[in-house]
């Protein structure tokens, strides 16, 4: 069966394979075409596109990368270690960044393992480049593999790790009450009314905001990392954070004097409930509340993309 | 979270992961790939698609995690770019430069000021003036007694730096003992003179009231050679003694009153702020504490000299000559990259980049009577109880090494530190005790000033400032803005909240 026709034009690919020094990779042009196709097609899969927005989406891409990436995934050993030796430093430091006591090299070494292509299927190496298509650059993607790996190996970790003792006393000392003799017979239903007005109003949150409110307080990162992540200063960050308290105070307040009918105290009682038993409120809970939305908006254009469930990188 | 504590407590006792718990994926039950988030992160997607990515990044906890990581592992700047030393000119300090320019032109040209302060005799001088015309512009008589040094550099923010060395002292003192001795008329007929003339008399002692004090007492030869204090000597530290100091008696030279007795005031050099005692000169560094409280009135002024910002030389010089030798730093050697500059009652947060001998920064004056901040930070104790007569002084250079100096800033030895530690910061709490933190998260510790030992630091991590307040009580700032806390001389280390 004959390859489908390439919808990158031969002049520019010509252009990109010139611009990339793919030669310099022992990568002949018709790799580097095909590896071109490859990004094209999982950028706008099915989808019928000017050949304007792919060849600005082409154009887009981190074609050096790229050409390093598939000749490393041929096995050209001259790419293999100019790699080696631009990227490998790298990646130690990102490991030694997300460990400094060495434990995630382990996962460096062994994504090297997966790089190389120690497994083969059908007699063809199985690298994992063949999953980064010039999008990013090569190192920021070798970063976000091994985060994907580390976070796996955390949660894989996490579910036989042994309940500690609750931690969150010394913190919430101060607003906690001493529990009553009589077990509040209200307690429940405040409890109950708190986690659901507070879901509804974490779920009618911006995503932005919800991703700030998530990382902030789940993922306990810093507001520079938060910042950093998404693009701003960590004062605004901040700033962002207590607009987003007090937009889900007021909510929660008007929901639950609204919904369930609650007077001032027992507001009060309310948030005092969650502090003295929060459970865990987890985003997966509180977003079940979210309006479904579309997740990736396939063939909307040039920018389309899809998100796959993820098996490699 | 000061704005609603409780709300913040609520959401951080709702939201926070528990160990144990089921982790909560994306309720679309998909995740990121490598690549796609990886896009985002280095904003190489549209709008349309960052906006997909971050909706499903709110709802996944596992992507938010991961995201986490990721930001995590980006490996830290290391220190030495932070505070890199660029020798080449850029295009965007034309526009700061042409302003300060502008502004020593104005000053250059402006009328006299009217004192706001009453003339007094003053044993801290202090001169303006710039470099080139130095030597070779004759200087006037002053028409008024030496300004206090508080109303001089502290409005005038930049200008060439003067070489003192190329004025003649003994003219210079015969015309200040002429000037003093003249009746009020003279002075009257001197004022008529050029209002250059005018304007650098009224603004302070002249440069020959610095040179004829401290011609009053004796000053090594060595302090007077400039290019020696650039290249100072590079020995081991048992040879670290220091440098013979001869402390001035308050001689009183006949033009000048006698010297009043020794206050605890420090310098602020190399663009680093110290801690000072009565009197604080205010510099650039950034520092967390106050100075101690403000002196009594009648407490004298220290001099503060000026200095080398970020390459960029400061425009006064100022001399303090009272209990401490003349400050004699030029540029005109090959001077080290000087990143942070600390002495006793000093702590030193951040570097700065200056050169050796630059001096104060840019906003170095003298602040007599008003004390207040001492530029350097946790200045702990007075330091009129604690400081010896000379108080050590550190330096560390871009290259990561240390060096000490005991006369004031004059002469300066590198210290051995076994293992070679690329050090980056450090604070000296008392004139004895030393801390200094170096690359790859290593804390060292001196009780003598000379010999340091390495304290155990966990978690190891790099970090970027310390403070102290004594030889036990540390405080570490890590890369990612933790703090960690010992008082038992780094022994054990905790975090602070």
């Amino acid at each position: 069966m004959p390859p489908p026709a390439s919808r990158i034009s031969p002049e520019l690919v010509s252009r990109l394979y010139e611009q990339s020094g793919a030669g310099r990779w022992e990568l002949t042009l018709d790799e580097f075409r095909a590896t071109l196709d490859e990004s094209v097609e999982r950028a706008f899969s099915g989808t019928s596109v000017s050949p304007a927005d792919i060849e600005r989406s082409v154009a887009a891409l981190h074609v050096a990368d790229l050409a390093l990436a598939r000749a490393c995934a041929l096995g050209h050993e001259r790419a293999w270690n100019a790699f080696v030796k631009i990227h490998r430093s790298g990646l130690y430091a990102a490991a030694d960044a997300i460990d400094p006591t060495g434990g995630t090299r382990e996962l460096a070494d062994a994504i090297y393992g997966e790089l190389f292509g120690l497994k083969e299927r059908d007699g063809v190496r199985q690298s994992l480049f063949r999953y980064f298509h010039g999008r990013s650059s090569l190192a920021t993607w070798l970063r976000a593999v091994l985060s994907q790996r580390r976070v796996d190996l955390l949660r894989a970790r996490r579910r036989l790790e042994t309940l500690p003792e609750d931690d969150s006393a010394p913190k919430h000392a101060a607003m906690r009450r001493e529990p009553p003799a009589v077990p509040d017979p209200e307690r429940a239903r405040f409890v109950n009314a708190m986690r659901r007005a507070l879901g509804a109003a974490i779920g009618g949150l911006a995503p932005r905001d919800r991703l700030r409110l998530g990382c902030y307080y789940a993922q306990e990162m810093t507001l520079a990392a938060i910042g950093q992540m998404l693009g701003e200063h960590e004062a605004t960050v901040s700033r962002h954070l207590t607009r987003i308290r007090r937009v889900l105070r007021d909510d929660v307040e008007r929901s639950l004097r609204a919904d369930h009918g609650l007077d001032d105290r027992a507001v009060g009682e309310c948030f005092r409930a969650v502090l003295d038993d929060a459970g865990t409120l987890d985003l997966k809970t509180l977003l079940e509340r979210v309006p479904a939305a579309p997740l990736a908006p396939q063939g909307s254009g040039p920018g389309s993309f899809k998100i796959k469930k993820e098996t490699g990188g | 979270m000061a704005d609603d504590p409780q709300m913040d407590h609520v959401l951080r006792a709702a939201l926070r992961r528990r160990p144990g718990a089921a982790d909560a994926d994306a309720a679309d039950g998909v995740c990121l790939d490598a690549e796609t988030f990886a896009a985002w992160s280095s904003g190489a997607l549209s709008e349309t698609e960052g906006q997909a990515i971050e909706r499903h990044l709110s709802t996944c906890a596992r992507c938010q995690e991961m995201a986490a990581i990721f930001v995590e592992s980006e490996p830290p700047v290391s220190t030495a770019t932070l505070v890199a030393f660029k020798p080449r000119w850029s295009f965007r300090w034309i526009g700061p430069i042409a302003a300060a320019a502008a502004a020593g032109v104005t000053w250059l040209v402006w009328p006299v000021r009217p004192q706001t302060l009453p003339p007094k005799e003053e044993t801290t001088l202090s001169r303006v003036e710039p470099a080139p015309k130095l030597a070779d512009a004759p200087v006037s008589a002053p028409a008024a007694p030496p300004a206090p040094v508080g109303s001089s550099s502290a409005s005038t923010p930049s200008a060439p730096a003067p070489k003192l060395e190329r004025v003649a002292p003994s003219d210079e003192a015969k015309r200040l003992a002429q000037a003093r001795e003249a009746p009020a008329g003279a002075q009257q007929k001197n004022q008529d003179k050029d209002a250059r003339d005018r304007r650098l008399d009224s603004r302070g002692a002249t440069l020959a009231d610095a040179q004829a004090a401290s011609r009053a007492r004796p000053v090594p030869s060595e302090t007077r050679a400039d290019p020696k204090l650039t290249a100072a000597p590079i020995q081991p530290p048992a040879v670290t003694a220091p440098t013979p100091q001869p402390m001035p008696a308050p001689t009183p030279a006949p033009p000048l009153p006698p010297a009043t007795p020794p206050p605890a005031a420090g310098t602020v050099a190399g663009g680093m702020g110290q801690g000072t005692g009565q009197g604080a000169g205010v510099g650039a560094a950034r520092g967390a504490a106050t100075g101690p409280p403000p002196p009594p009135a009648t407490a004298p002024p220290a001099g503060v000299v000026g200095g080398v910002v970020g390459g960029v030389p400061a425009r006064a010089e100022e001399v303090q000559v009272r209990q401490q030798p003349a400050f004699r730093a030029t540029l005109d050697g090959v001077a080290p990259v000087v990143v942070a500059e600390f002495s006793s009652g000093a702590g030193f947060a951040e570097s700065v980049v200056g050169v050796a001998g630059g001096g104060g920064g840019g906003r170095a004056a003298g602040r007599g009577g008003a004390g207040g901040r001492g530029g350097g930070g946790a200045a702990a104790a007075p330091a009129a109880n604690v400081l010896p007569t000379v108080t050590p002084r550190w330096r560390i250079l871009l290259s990561g090494g240390v060096e000490r100096s005991v006369d004031g800033g004059t002469s300066w030895q590198l210290l051995a530190i076994d293992p070679p530690v690329h050090v980056i910061a450090g604070t000296s709490p008392t004139p004895t005790t030393c801390w200094l933190i170096g690359r790859g998260g290593v804390v060292l510790v001196s009780t003598d000033g000379v010999r340091f030992a390495r304290v155990p630091f966990q978690p190891a991590t790099e970090l970027t400032a310390i403070r102290a307040t004594s030889a036990r009580d540390a405080t570490v700032t890590t890369a990612d803005k933790r703090e960690f806390v010992t008082n038992d001389g780094g022994a054990t280390w905790r975090g602070r909240e």
